[in-house]
């Protein structure tokens, strides 16, 4: 096990090498970040001149990519064209991202075993069809639109109530009570929204997914046998179908999890989170290299571990893969 | 760095012996606001800002943004800041600055001697030679091709501060600087300015040395924490040596960078306080709001269009001509913005804008759309109709591109209003959207474009800025403009002490631009303040200064 | 092979069939506005921001285009857009799908890592760093259907590498190569005919995808440029619009979604139809 989990961080590291040269390439060919400077009445050319030598921008690319790779194998990621260092500029923005997201990941496997298991034993049933409209409906929606009609939603929760449960803007009131409780209250105030809407959409998706792996299972021999040998429907759901239909779900997730990333940063601009989508969109915006190239380093290094540890689910839900 | 709203038409004369208590006076009654409603005790005020700071040194070319200035508004030491009036309050001087009478050269100022920073050293002469020596350092290791004079810092703008021959401090609160060439606008100098000892003791030093903090205070507030990408956090100086002293307790700047969420959130009770550029539905949206006043301003930012003069036929006055009685500023206007705000008008004046003092309507001859005249300039310029309605003259169809940064729906809607509008007298227009880089980066400054709609901050100084956008051969030219008229008056308006001839002069300045139509002004970009009424005293300030302007009288509402 | 029979479940199939007819009608319209009034969208009325009417069925906005017109010129672009990235990801996610899967070793090991890089990658990014550089060109629907021709293809890829290697030890192919047929005879006559369900159930999730993509570019300002439009432009310029003009917002949002559904209705008839082994019960 521990010799294939190697051999694949192992092959992702050209990938992520190469992606990582190809946004650096593509950024710092997307434009000159200085080009609004120059564009300033009253600043001077000397003042252009200057910023340009600090930013490097007179040089190749393949050498300004080996000179930021060779301290970023240091971990130090460069500075951004506004003087930050990059380093725990990106990290700031993973650790919003990632509560978003990974709360997202758990709420969506939750409801859509929940609905994926539930319609898998109806088949046809009334629910079965509105869970198959409703989930069609779910990924044909623009995820940007879903999100504003669950903010309006909030706000008019909270008209209702009085006071403000929901927050609509940012990941947390700047200041609250000193209190614990307070401070989680706000936490998964300012959560319930987006990651509403991350887990929406993939639960979407993968509730129909659930429900043909249970469907599939249930019709299995050893199943049947179980049922066969007289055991309560509730245990042959509960502990033969279920933990045989999660093994295609693991792998379906894994897959999915750059995708969710990418709808991440539609949910981070519509609820003005500072994760990583705004980072990105930023740093494409400034043409600031050092941050998008960051930008993907991070993110495709996290996207390779969470793959690594779906592949350690399913080597655990999967006896077969355990011994190759 | 310069006040970046000194308009240049400053009302009366403070420099009597009594300017002390003048400018004290105009303190306590900020601006417009005729009186000051009573502030009850204490108070947090949440600000959605769209922009995050990335430093505090707002003198730097990184850090030069309209983000970094709300928060050091209230911090650093400002000899000068402007009204709503277009007046302008000495708020860090003992008395206007003059020019000394028998040397017209020389302007002396005096800090008001009870400025103090917030760590009770007193703020003096040190503080703005340090700030004038790093704005013109220079190092001769740092010559190079683009920059021969070796500057050594990052400095945004040294219009003014390069014309100082000599710095002379007279005593701790009092110095001189001599000109060469004199320097009208001398009055909006000396703003935005750390305190010297703090930034010398940081090993970023003026370039990155205010990265995390702007160090003390000099003004109502102090810094007291920002947490990147989340908030930051301004506390009441209690020090403060100004007046009225402020009673909120803090001012938090939320950053939300996205206009559609801060009106939501000010709806949801997260923010307090929202400044976005206005647009139709974000208005009506701030309209339904139960417990929130909004005001409309207009800025000194004005739309307009640039020709490209080397252009072929844009360089035939006639064909520029049929475009202005073409373009019907009026109805871009009214679909566009009369919509929120009654008082959105046409600007005639692209040197002196509207709602400034001296403002005069020029171009009296295109006031109104007048497609017949424009028609019959193009004919008596050779044109002709030809396929699809359009003119032509040599085989050569009048078909312009317009270009402008994309993703902008104002931008992209007046742009089609325009394209239909000109296609009626004959001219056809084809759209072209730039990513703000393209467009300011490459395309204006190679001339690669025919005509360009975008916008230019008229605002701080008239003349110095129209001087930079269209006198002969100036960088930032890009229609290339060149007439003797304007040139002149530039020049002699720059070098012009009195306030009264400035502005003659700069008219002058806009009546040789409309004489050669070398750009067409359609309106001034508005802006919206939205406060919750919990709040008072908050005012836009809707030259550069922004509503941050007066914060030291912001306060809650005193329960009745 | 189960093409007639399939073409038959395919339409009785009552999801797939509304689902094409409904994909259909929007097409139908989009081309006959197009050809009655071909600059209908871009004409500008002094009706400023108007209500639905029977004048405006759609209502207008800001400058007085109608929407309705703008609506049906949109979903035309947006159908191009998905058109063309269907095409595109498809026969490129085929080919090498089924070159990885039939030939294996280095080949195989090739193609799959560069499928990894695009999916390890989340697709906007690419797509938010190249819109925002290349949609300046002219027909920038084009640049931007390329764009996402480059992300999407790898899904399919994978799926076809999949079952051709599921059909490749089967006996008729291993017959085919004693019979010495060359390699790129099998796959198109033996191979690929067998993975034609899985091919054509990504193609329509492709489309979707494509649709949807489109709109989230536009969302980020990044998509189709001015003076064109698209479906997701008008959805995402009429976002903010929502709580006060709403026919902005919602009539092209109501026909995006459809469209969406539309295709995805056909990818459902589709897998039932061309794999009725899977069906339920």
């Amino acid at each position: 096990m521990a010799r294939f989990l190697i051999r694949r961080l192992l092959h992702s590291v050209p990938v992520v090498v190469v992606s990582s040269f190809l946004v650096f390439a593509m950024v710092a060919a997307s434009g000159d970040p200085l080009a609004e400077l120059r564009g300033r009445p009253g600043v001077s050319d000397a003042t252009v001149a200057l910023r340009s030598e600090q930013l490097e921008l007179h040089k190749p690319v393949h050498e300004r990519y080996l000179g930021w790779a060779g301290s970023a194998v240091r971990g130090d990621l460069g500075t951004s064209v506004g003087g930050e260092p990059v380093a725990p500029m990106v990290l700031r923005h993973l650790g919003v991202t990632l509560r978003m997201v990974l709360l997202a990941v758990v709420v969506g496997i939750a409801g859509a075993l929940v609905v994926g298991v539930g319609t898998a034993l109806r088949p046809r049933s009334v629910l079965d069809r509105a869970g198959s409209v409703l989930s069609m409906v779910l990924l044909a929606t623009p995820v940007f639109w879903l999100a504003g009609l669950l903010k309006d939603v909030g706000i008019r929760f909270n008209e209702l109530v009085g006071r403000t449960v929901v927050f609509t803007a940012g990941e947390r009131s700047p200041a609250t009570g000193a209190s614990v409780a307070s401070v989680v209250a706000d936490r998964l105030g300012h959560l319930v929204l987006p990651t509403l809407t991350l887990a929406l959409v993939a639960m979407a998706g993968w509730s129909r997914f659930q429900r043909a792996a249970t469907i599939e299972v249930l019709n299995a021999p050893y199943v049947q046998s179980a049922r066969a040998r007289g055991l309560p429907e509730r245990r042959v759901v509960g502990v033969h179908a279920l933990r045989n239909a999660l093994i295609p779900l693991t792998a379906v997730v894994a897959t999915d999890f750059a995708a969710i990333l990418g709808g991440a940063v539609l949910v981070e601009v519509v609820f003005a989170w500072q994760g990583m989508g705004r980072l990105l969109l930023d740093a494409v915006a400034r043409s600031d290299v050092h941050v998008a190239t960051g930008w993907l380093l991070v993110t495709a290094s996290v996207v390779v571990v969470l793959n690594l540890l779906a592949d350690l689910v399913y080597a655990a839900l999967d006896p077969r893969i355990r011994n190759p | 760095m310069v006040v970046l709203a000194l308009t240049g038409a400053c009302t009366g004369s403070r420099d009597s012996p009594g300017a002390r208590e003048a400018a004290r006076k105009s303190a306590d009654l900020p601006g417009l606001q005729a009186e000051m409603e009573e502030r009850g005790d204490r108070g947090r005020l949440v600000y959605a800002a769209e922009q995050e700071p990335n430093g505090f040194n707002g003198s730097t070319s990184r850090n030069a943004t309209i983000g970094v200035k709300n928060v050091t508004e209230n911090i650093f030491f400002y000899a000068v800041k402007a009204r709503p009036d277009s007046g302008v309050d000495y708020v860090g001087l003992e008395r206007e600055p003059r020019p000394l009478p028998d040397r017209p050269q020389v302007i002396e100022w005096q800090i008001r001697k009870d400025a103090k920073w917030s760590d009770a050293t007193p703020i003096t002469v040190a503080d703005i030679q340090y700030y004038f020596e790093q704005v013109m350092l220079k190092d001769p290791a740092k010559v190079s091709a683009g920059n021969p004079d070796g500057w050594a810092n990052d400095v945004a703008n040294r219009v003014g501060y390069d014309q100082i021959t000599r710095f002379t401090r007279v005593d701790d609160k009092t110095f001189q600087a001599e000109f060469e060439p004199a320097y009208g606008d001398f009055r909006g100098m000396w703003t935005d300015i750390p305190q010297a000892r703090f930034m010398q003791a940081q090993p970023g030093g003026w370039d990155t040395g205010l990265n995390d903090t702007p160090g003390p205070s000099a003004g109502p507030y102090l810094f007291k924490e920002w947490n990147k990408g989340e908030s930051l956090v301004l506390v009441r100086n209690a020090e403060w040596w100004g007046s009225p002293k402020p009673t909120l307790d803090s001012i938090v700047f939320r950053f939300l960078p996205d206009a559609a969420s801060s009106v939501a959130a000010l709806r949801n009770q997260e923010v307090d306080m929202i400044y976005p550029q206005p647009q139709v539905d974000l208005v009506a949206e701030v309209r339904r709001l139960d417990g929130v006043r909004h005001s409309i301003g207009f800025g000194p930012t004005f739309e307009h269009l640039t020709f490209n003069l080397k252009h072929e036929q844009l360089g035939d006055k006639a064909v520029r001509q049929a475009i202005a009685w073409g373009v019907d500023r009026n109805r871009i206007v009214q679909a566009l913005l009369r919509p929120f705000s009654a008082q959105a008008a046409r600007v005639d004046n692209s040197v002196v804008l509207l709602g400034q003092r001296g403002y005069e309507a020029h171009g009296a001859d295109y006031h109104s759309p007048n497609p017949a005249r424009a028609r019959a300039a193009l004919e008596g310029a050779g044109y002709a109709r030809g396929a699809g309605g359009y003119y032509e003259k040599a085989g050569r169809r009048l078909s312009f591109r317009l270009s402008t940064i994309g993703g902008n729906q104002l931008r992209e809607q007046q742009a089609e209003l325009m394209r239909s509008q000109l296609a009626e007298v004959g001219i056809e227009i084809r759209f072209e959207t730039l990513t703000p880089r393209d467009f300011f980066g490459v395309h204006l400054p190679s001339g690669d474009f025919d005509i360009a709609n975008f916008a230019w901050s008229g605002g701080p100084f008239p003349i110095s800025a129209a001087k930079q956008v269209w006198s002969t051969g100036s960088g930032s030219n890009y229609g290339g403009y060149s007439s003797p008229a304007f040139d002149r008056a530039a020049e002699r308006g720059a070098r012009e002490l009195d306030r009264e001839r400035q502005l003659v002069l700069a008219n002058e300045m806009d009546r040789a631009l409309w004489d050669d139509l070398a750009v067409l002004p359609l309106y001034q970009k508005p802006t919206l303040l939205a406060v919750r009424n919990t709040f008072v005293n908050i005012s836009d300030n809707p030259t550069n200064e922004g509503p941050f302007w007066n914060a030291q009288v912001w306060g809650v509402r005193k329960p009745s | 092979m189960a093409s007639t029979a399939g073409a038959r479940q395919l339409l009785r199939h009552p999801g797939a069939a509304l689902g094409a007819c409904g994909l259909a009608a929007v097409f139908a319209a989009a081309t006959v506005a197009g050809r009655i009034a071909p600059d209908g969208h871009r004409r500008l009325s002094a009706d400023f921001s108007q209500a639905p009417s029977l004048r405006h069925p759609m209502g207008t906005d800001a400058i007085g285009h109608d929407l309705f017109l703008q609506v049906l010129h949109g979903a035309q672009k947006s159908l191009q857009v998905a058109m063309v990235v269907t095409v595109l990801a498809t026969v490129t996610g085929t080919t090498l799908g089924a070159l990885a899967g039939y030939r294996g070793g280095w080949v195989d090991s090739l193609i799959s890592r560069l499928t990894d890089l695009v999916l390890t990658v989340p697709v906007i990014v690419v797509l938010v760093v190249a819109a925002a550089r290349l949609r300046e060109q002219r027909e920038s629907w084009l640049v931007i259907a390329l764009l996402i021709s480059v992300v999407a293809w790898p899904q399919t890829a994978r799926v076809v590498r999949a079952a051709v290697l599921s059909v490749r030890e089967r006996t008729f192919v291993s017959a085919a190569q004693a019979l010495g047929a060359s390699p790129l005879r099998i796959l198109v006559v033996d191979v690929l005919p067998n993975a034609v369900a899985p091919i054509a159930v990504s193609a329509t999730l492709t489309m979707a995808t494509a649709v949807l993509l489109e709109t989230a570019l536009s969302f980020l300002g990044l998509g189709v440029a001015a003076p064109e439009t698209s479906l997701g432009r008008l959805v995402a310029t009429g976002q903010s619009a929502a709580g006060t003009r709403p026919w902005l917002f919602y009539f092209p949002g109501i026909v995006l979604v459809t469209m969406c559904v539309c295709v995805a209705a056909i990818g459902e008839g589709l897998r039932s139809a061309l794999d009725p082994g899977r069906d339920d019960r």
